[in-house]
């Protein structure tokens, strides 16, 4: 019986706090309802002005995705510094986004704010990029960080024909390594051959160094072939 | 050594799961996309050659590959739609994250010729059987975003988890490659 009666307050208490619980989870579900968003946005106004009161959809600042890249960085940092860090012909950790930009405008270039890239870069041709970039036109995809210098980019480029990218990619290898050194992981195979022999064949290589990060990769997308290429800073 | 007690725990869990399933829910032949595929290393259907504890890994491996794009690149090669999960901005992303990755995996193992809904790590039921176009509403995924998240998510799960150049384009290429797959996930 007393047990009973000591128990009661801390009953009460879980009670009370499912309660709270049971309410906030109600409303919040409510808010992100079609008739609940002016609630949401009342919410939102509060506590992240204009938007998702988690603060899911925030943009990312240019100092929050220097720190995620940093984070990421710790686990793909090789041992040993590249002594060039090449980019499509773009200085990592120097270009900025009005030197991007102005290139691209001086060749006629389109450039935006893309849906979540900090600037995309569509229809680039490949001799604008750098005197030995070859292969079909890239689409770039530029990160900026907070001192607005180019912290990665992102190259997507097409071909109908194996042999286009399959070429591309060797070429790509072979520019990395000549100025950064041999890359540190491989997969598939090189030649056109392999990457047609089915869908989503893929050719890879990998450079990890202390202070740089790149990456060529040719897919066989079913419809045509896909070669991304990723270059990147690596933050002390 | 305890990723690998984990992954054993989380397959043997899957394999729980799939074995309390009823016959009756196994995919037929013609509903699934890829259970008419059949790899080249087995002469079989994907699931019926790699099982669950390869499904387990790979949707593991996918998600991992999605966290640590996100955390490298931010939301600019895959868009922001990771992102959104479990906000319910847009309706399609209600789901917390846990219950994305188990129907994620559902999806999959459905997709790919196994059971129809399964019991995942996480102990809930999933099932397989989704409406991408629903799934996806409102996100605007763009084509380069899902060529990026295929070539560069997907297909390193895929051959990280063991699974051969051979068997990725044999019976795990012709799904995700479809256009009409591709066109129920993108614009919408």
């Amino acid at each position: 019986m007393t047990a009973f009666h000591s128990r009661r307050p801390i009953v009460r208490a879980l009670v009370g706090l499912g309660g709270v619980l049971a309410l906030f989870v109600g409303v919040m579900g409510f808010a992100h309802t079609r008739a609940g968003r002016p609630l949401l946005a009342l919410i939102g106004r509060a506590v992240h002005p204009g938007s998702c009161p988690l603060g899911y959809d925030r943009k990312v600042t240019p100092r929050q995705r220097e720190e995620a890249a940093s984070h990421w960085a710790a686990s793909h940092r090789g041992t040993a510094p590249a002594p060039s860090r090449p980019a499509l012909g773009f200085a990592l950790g120097q270009t900025r986004r009005a030197d991007v930009l102005a290139a691209m405008a001086a060749h006629g270039v389109d450039c935006g704010p893309g849906a979540a890239a900090d600037l995309v870069c569509r229809q680039v041709p490949a001799l604008m990029l750098s005197d030995t970039a070859g292969g079909p036109a890239r689409e770039l995809w530029f990160t900026f960080g907070a001192r607005d210098q180019l912290l990665s980019l992102v190259a997507l480029s097409r071909d109908s024909r194996p042999r286009a990218i399959s070429e591309a990619f060797s070429l790509v290898t072979a520019q990395v390594t000549r100025a950064a050194g041999p890359p540190t992981n491989q997969g598939g195979e090189a030649g056109p051959a392999y990457l047609a022999a089915g869908a989503l064949r893929q050719s890879s290589a990998e450079f990890r160094y202390s202070n740089y990060y790149a990456l060529a990769r040719a897919t066989n997308m079913g419809n045509g072939y896909l070669l991304t290429e990723e270059y990147r800073t690596l933050a002390d | 050594m305890s990723k690998v007690i984990s992954l054993i725990a989380v397959a043997l869990s899957l394999s729980a799961g799939l074995a309390c399933s009823d016959d009756d829910n196994k995919t037929p032949a013609s509903a699934a996309p890829g259970a008419a595929l059949k790899c080249t290393s087995s002469g079989k259907d994907a699931f019926d050659t790699y099982g669950a504890a390869a499904f387990v890994a790979v949707n593991e491996a996918i998600v991992a590959n999605v966290f640590a794009e996100l955390g490298a690149n931010g939301t600019v090669n895959l868009g922001d739609s990771f992102t959104k999960i479990g906000t319910g901005v847009p309706p399609s992303t209600t789901d917390p994250a846990a219950t994305f990755k188990g129907k994620l995996a559902a999806f999959l193992v459905y997709a790919y010729g196994g059971p129809t809904s399964i019991t995942y790590t996480d102990g809930v039921t999933y099932s397989g059987v989704q409406d991408m176009v629903a799934a996806h509403a409102g996100l605007g995924i763009s084509s380069a975003q899902f060529d990026y998240f295929i070539a560069n998510v997907v297909v390193p799960a895929l051959t990280g988890s063991g699974v051969p150049a051979t068997d990725v384009s044999s019976c795990f290429a012709p799904v995700v490659t479809d256009p009409t797959f591709k066109a129920s996930i993108v614009g919408k």
